[in-house]
């Protein structure tokens, strides 16, 4: 099998080893399953839980990272007064003229949201939605963010403590950075925590290739997309994108990870890389083992590293959402503080 | 309309811009514009001195489509780098001595177009190095305002078989290409597929196809000034950063940077390279040595889209070759891209090429 040693040849060692990916501290756990995970008693989804899943598809989130929420009340009334007070704060932050030039934010709703949930512990979704006038003036949908938490393994705060605060590792946000930002201010101001952009390093959206591209393709989907941010110093190319037909990622996949199991383990991710790089190596010459990984994609998902996503398959929205949870309760309770997302290195 | 056209153009010029525009432009006389320069209006803002100049235009008797695209290509002129051209050869021409007057190139590319599209269709044509730079404008019948999209810019080399032309809706690539073959009296049009933003470079790479890479040196030697003098070779940038290093600094792999240089030299030479945006292939071979690998079905090819993109990126393809971030030598659709002079490519095995060609 062709590894990577074999790819560099030793003139190029000297000056570059991997960035970011294989030789840094993990950031995800030695293996992953990649059964697909289904909703929450899969066999009574109604109309309504389905037509929220598929509010999810075919749109650009930025993925958010929440602390525990204090003092978050799951009521119709509490809702309501949260609703006023952030229409109240938005109000307040155009007055100040936050909102030139852009979509301006009108009347607030915040509701739970059903059917986003698949294990008994998890969190029902929380939504907040605004609507405003767009830039042409027309009366809009500017905003949506939920709060989201799928199938939590295991929740980060203490018992004694879980009475007064309410966990969502995640939230999705869309809409314009101002309206965003002034959001984020009031949710940290008002139930007292911390919301930080989910980055993700080269090595989660290694993993993230990977576990998707796991799930057979169906035919026609979308090819796997993988872009690399080539290096400063290389001057006069910014970014590869490579591109390979999803039958024949799954062709490359299927040798290094046995059809039986359900265990994606960190050496499968890495030979599967080493085998798609090792492709294009001998295509173009070029080695992608010394430049980031920027974005990857595929008929599952497209995600970044600045931190956002769209989901494009209604059958493994949960697997997605289940990954990038797991992700933010380990950044929060700093069991990979040492992987920083790479976009800081540079 | 004209009017909407001219405020367009104006918006996308700097304030700055303006005055050098409209000297350019020869529409208004020279009395009109040192008027304009002299007036308050020069420091307001600039929607006052448009709207000014808009004024003085429309009550002028030959303020047309016509003459308002004139105005439109000198703008595009000074930032060709705003549209995508791409280039098409003219073949197998059967007229000696083509149309190299603007005027007349316009009548006659008028004529042909109205034959195709509406009768209001309108043409402008400037000369500017040495090339005809053409807007042609073809509107919606039904439609009564101006629709940019609906105009396409050409540049034609005189003399030569080039022709860069801006995107166009496919709707109306056809008939514009039959007006095309009939005004330069050719049989063909051929797509050249090659596309950027830098006009000079895309000129260069269409033009100078079999004197590039290594070659182009003994071509900037003609093009230079003084061609019987000592040439030195324009120095690039990177060998001044590194000769600048600290002296107590050595390098380990010296030698392996040397060899490496030369081995790009050889291949690319050492002048700038011409500027493409991007490099777009879509490859279809096997793996390599796939059936040691254990890949189901081995001798099924990959279906691969793999595209560079950069501000510069045959340059960006030597650099990867200097940083030692590829294997050294390149392949050769990565070296002899400028006298491919082509930016889309289809790769597949040789095996499959050829029996592509014999089922044919």
């Amino acid at each position: 099998m062709a590894s990577r040693n074999s790819l560099q040849t030793p003139e190029c060692q000297t000056t570059y080893t991997r960035i970011g990916s294989c030789f840094a501290p993990r950031a995800t756990p030695k293996s992953c399953n990649i059964a697909r995970i289904a909703p929450i008693l899969s066999r009574q989804v109604s109309g309504e839980e389905e037509e929220n899943i598929k509010a999810l598809l075919n749109k650009t989130w930025h993925v958010f990272g929440l602390s525990p929420l204090y003092n978050f009340e799951r009521k119709s009334s509490a809702f309501q007064r949260y609703s006023k007070s952030l229409s109240s704060a938005l109000e307040a932050e155009s007055h100040k003229g936050c909102f030139v030039d852009n979509d301006v934010p009108g009347s607030v709703e915040i509701g739970g949201i059903r059917g986003l949930t698949v294990n008994i512990g998890d969190q029902n979704a929380v939504g907040i939605f605004v609507r405003g006038k767009n830039r042409k003036a027309e009366d809009a949908m500017v905003y949506t963010a939920l709060f989201c938490c799928v199938n939590l393994q295991f929740c980060p705060i203490p018992k004694d403590l879980q009475a007064s605060f309410k966990y969502f590792p995640i939230m999705l946000a869309s809409g314009p950075v101002a309206i965003m930002n002034s959001i984020n201010n009031w949710l940290e101001s008002q139930f007292d925590c911390r919301v930080t952009k989910l980055k993700f390093s080269s090595n989660d959206l290694l993993w993230m290739a990977s576990l998707w591209s796991a799930y057979t393709p169906v035919p026609k989907s979308r090819p796997l997309e993988l872009v690399y941010a080539v290096p400063q110093e290389c001057e006069g190319l910014s970014k590869i994108t490579y591109r390979m037909a999803a039958a024949d990622a799954k062709r490359l996949l299927d040798i290094v990870h046995p059809d039986d199991s359900d265990e994606l383990t960190e050496e499968e991710v890495q030979a599967y890389f080493d085998a798609l790089e090792s492709h294009l190596c001998y295509m173009f010459h070029a080695k992608l083992g010394t430049m980031y990984l920027r974005t990857v994609g595929n008929s599952i998902a497209y995600v970044s590293t600045d931190g956002k996503i769209k989901l494009f398959s209604m059958d493994y929205v949960f697997n997605v959402l289940a990954h990038l949870t797991q992700l933010s309760v380990e950044r929060f309770t700093g069991t990979s503080l040492q992987t920083l997302p790479f976009s800081q290195n540079e | 309309m004209e009017v909407d056209i001219l405020k367009r153009c104006f918006g996308k010029c700097k304030t700055s811009d303006i005055f050098s525009v409209l000297k350019k432009w020869s529409f208004l006389s020279s009395a009109d514009i040192s008027h304009l320069e002299s007036a308050e209006t020069i420091k307001g803002p600039k929607r006052n001195l448009v709207g000014l100049i808009a004024d003085i235009c429309s009550r002028r008797d030959n303020f047309n489509i016509e003459s308002v695209g004139e105005l439109d290509l000198i703008c595009v002129q000074m930032n060709p780098s705003k549209c995508i051209w791409s280039c098409y050869q003219l073949e197998e021409s059967n007229d000696e001595d083509e149309a190299f007057d603007p005027v007349q190139l316009k009548q006659k590319l008028g004529k042909h177009l109205r034959l195709c599209f509406d009768p209001k269709s309108s043409v402008s044509t400037v000369l500017h190095n040495g090339a005809v730079w053409m807007k042609l404008y073809i509107p919606q019948q039904r439609n009564q305002k101006y629709q940019a999209p609906r105009s396409v810019y050409l540049i034609h080399y005189l003399h030569t078989p080039l022709i860069l032309m801006t995107g166009l809706k496919a709707s109306i690539k056809e008939f514009l290409f039959q007006a095309l073959l009939n005004c330069f009296n050719c049989k063909k049009l051929l797509e050249m597929k090659l596309t950027g933003r830098q006009v000079d470079s895309l000129k260069e790479l269409a033009l100078n196809r079999w004197c590039q890479g290594d070659f182009s040196k003994f071509r900037y030697e003609q093009v230079q000034r003084r061609p019987l003098s000592e040439i030195l070779p324009r120095k690039r940038k990177v060998d001044e950063s590194e000769e600048e290093l600290d002296p107590n600094i050595t390098c380990e792999n010296e030698g392996m940077k040397k060899r490496r240089k030369e081995m790009l030299d050889k291949v690319f030479g050492t002048n700038t390279q011409p500027v493409l945006e991007k490099l777009d292939f879509k490859v279809r071979v096997r793996y390599k040595d796939a059936k040691n690998f254990g890949i189901a079905d081995p001798d099924v090819p990959f279906t691969c889209e793999v595209k560079f993109e950069g501000p510069s990126v045959i340059e960006g393809i030597r650099n990867l070759g200097r940083c030692g971030m590829a294997k050294l030598p390149l392949p050769p659709h990565l070296t002899r891209i400028t006298s491919l002079a082509k930016n889309h490519f289809v790769l597949t095995d040789k095996g499959e090429l050829d029996s592509k060609h014999k089922s044919k």
